[in-house]
């Protein structure tokens, strides 16, 4: 798949993305260092600040630096580390901008590049020609010569001069392994976008096969990984650690107020429903208090009815069920008290010469169905004789009342009933 | 917001975060309690809607039934709290019995009142008490006689000292209209 040059960005070095600048590689030294197995990538920036200190002749602080790494897998791995007068990588810009503008060099373009034999690739940038070596399986170069070219308005015939120089210098350090090596035919030259928040950078690269021929679309390469980006990066590394401190804070402190903010919210739509419902709850008190008197008169109405039903029309016979208490009375016993209240029972004290009587009369008032239960309570014996009291519940006075000869045979057997 | 958060320290920034859960829990709590109230009043006060509607809906049955107690009952003939009073003492004192009576309690209402009066006769016979009870049974029909006790005189068991227990309802004419 290839795509013509005129849909890209004119210029290698001009990235479509502001946000992402690459400086020449003719101004990076470069090294690489083996990296052992084990390594892991957050002892990778510790390792290449020591191999950088060591080898720069600036002060760390005049120094612009980064790394590439390959890490060890079935072999040793390889850390590409570069470094560059601070004053050559960045123009005098604000700080702001600085902070707002990840810069690479070069080369780093090629961060992901995997050959099957160890293959010399050229990389044209603004100022300059790069020579870069890959080692098969190994996606950072291991090798890396750079010149300026002489033109400093990047005149192509320049470009295709340099890389022919450097071609002809590039040579294995080994003699064995002439034959084995490749070079990659014509120029490659890179633009690059990067993704938000350090989360990767693209690169699209382009390749000229031939001096004036046209740049077609070659191959996509990508630092995929927030810590390759910030390895390759030339920014001071304390700041962009701090920056991408700061700016996972931030994101947590966003994430905790996004949640604290939902709850509130939630909250806040919560009390709205319970206004609601406190109003609905309001208005339908209002209706109650409205209907209020219409509603009790029409109680009244039906409680009215009940009572002049109940109090009206009941048969309350207080003294006819006197009457017929009395007629079971033998002369024996006389009454102390009688009571009677609407739907209740009646209650009569009385004495006797002796309990067998009470008991008598107890038994014959039972035997009566006009009444409905009769309880003998609270006998006691007096020097006089006994005092009793009977709780009679009236049943249907207009029942049939028992033969007189019934109720007189019951005069014997009725001692035996109540012992006070 | 964001950059004032991140000027403080993890220890603000905690303290922060801890004092705003606490509020919020504060306030969830507080809203659970009024939530609880509104439920439980919105419930009341649906279910006291509902037993009115189903007043209302009968309505027409019970004025029917007001129609019917009124075209019943004579207004006329029926006491209030005083005028049972008045028609108890009246009979007492032409009939020269004892007697005690008692304020009588009154349960008011916009339909009618019922007026119940407590009253004791001493010393009466029981013939006196009989014809008592006939004449309120003959000639009052909206008073009624809710409880009756009998002590007799020790001196004299002929005669009586009764408690009794009146009851008097009287209709009002406007019916709470």
């Amino acid at each position: 798949m290839s795509r013509s040059s005129e849909n890209l960005p004119a210029r290698s070095n001009e990235p479509a993305d502001p946000s992402v600048r690459l400086v020449a590689s003719a101004r990076f030294f470069t090294a690489t260092a083996p990296l052992g197995r084990g390594i892991r990538a957050r002892d990778l920036r510790p390792m290449a600040n020591g191999l950088v200190e060591e080898h720069s002749p600036l002060p760390l602080e005049q120094t612009a630096w980064g790394f590439l790494a390959e890490p060890a897998r079935k072999k040793d791995g390889v850390l590409l580390y570069f470094a560059a007068a601070r004053t050559s990588v960045f123009p005098e810009v604000s700080p702001k901008a600085r902070a707002a503008q990840p810069v690479f060099p070069a080369f780093a373009a090629l961060h992901g590049l995997r050959m099957k034999t160890p293959t010399w690739v050229f990389l044209a940038d603004d100022q300059g020609v790069a020579a870069l070596l890959f080692q098969p399986g190994v996606a950072i170069p291991v090798r890396v010569l750079a010149r300026f070219i002489e033109d400093e308005q990047g005149d192509e015939a320049s470009r295709w001069r340099v890389r022919d120089e450097l071609a002809a210098e590039c040579r294995p350090d080994r003699p064995e392994e002439i034959k084995k090596e490749q070079v990659l035919e014509g120029l490659i030259r890179a633009t690059g976008v990067a993704g938000r928040n350090n989360r990767g950078v693209v690169f699209t690269l382009e390749r000229q096969t031939a001096p004036g021929g046209a740049w077609t679309f070659w191959k996509k390469t990508q630092l995929k990984k927030a810590d390759q980006v910030l390895g390759a990066d030339l920014r001071d590394h304390a700041e962009l650690e701090s920056t991408h401190r700061t700016h996972q804070s931030g994101q947590r402190i966003l994430a905790t107020a996004a949640i604290f903010g939902a709850a509130v919210l939630a909250l806040v739509c919560l009390e709205l429903l319970l206004f609601v419902r406190h109003q609905e709850a309001l208005k339908i008190r209002q209706g109650i208090e409205a209907r209020a008197d219409a509603v009790e008169r029409l109680q009244e109405i039906e409680q009215m009815n009940g009572v002049l039903n109940e109090v009206f029309t009941r048969e309350f016979l207080p003294f006819d069920w006197l009457m017929l208490i009395n007629d079971h009375r033998p002369e024996e016993i006389t009454f102390g008290s009688y009571g009677i209240e609407a739907g209740a029972d009646l209650a009569v004290q009385g004495q006797a010469r002796e309990v067998g009587l009470i008991n008598a009369f107890a038994e014959r008032l039972g035997t009566d169905p006009r009444f409905r239960s009769v309880q003998l309570e609270d006998v006691q014996t007096t020097r006089e004789g006994a005092t009793f009291q009977l709780r009679i519940g009236p049943g249907d006075i207009r029942a049939q009342p028992p033969e007189r000869g019934t109720l007189d045979s019951g005069d014997d057997s009725g001692t035996e009933g109540v012992e006070p | 917001m964001i950059r004032i958060l991140l000027n403080m320290s993890a220890r603000e920034r905690l303290m922060l975060g801890a004092l705003v859960t606490v509020c919020l829990l504060i306030w969830t709590t507080w809203f659970s309690d009024r939530w609880s109230e509104t439920e439980q009043a919105l419930n009341t006060a649906r279910r006291e809607a509902e037993i009115q509607r189903t007043w209302l809906g009968n309505s027409a049955f019970l004025e029917s039934q007001l129609g019917q107690s009124m075209s019943r009952v004579d207004t006329g003939r029926m006491f209030s709290a005083n005028g049972l009073t008045a028609l108890v003492d009246a009979y007492a004192r032409e009939h020269d019995l004892r007697h005690e009576l008692s304020s009588p309690t009154v349960t008011p209402g916009v339909v009618y009142s019922q007026a119940t009066l407590r009253m004791n006769f001493r010393n009466i016979s029981l013939h006196d008490l009989l014809r008592f009870h006939f004449y309120i049974l003959g000639h009052h029909p909206y008073v009624a006689l809710e409880g009756v006790a009998i002590l007799p005189n020790r001196a004299d068991p002929w005669l009586l000292n009764v408690r009794l227990r009146l009851s008097a309802i009287q209709i009002h004419e406007t019916n709470g209209l």
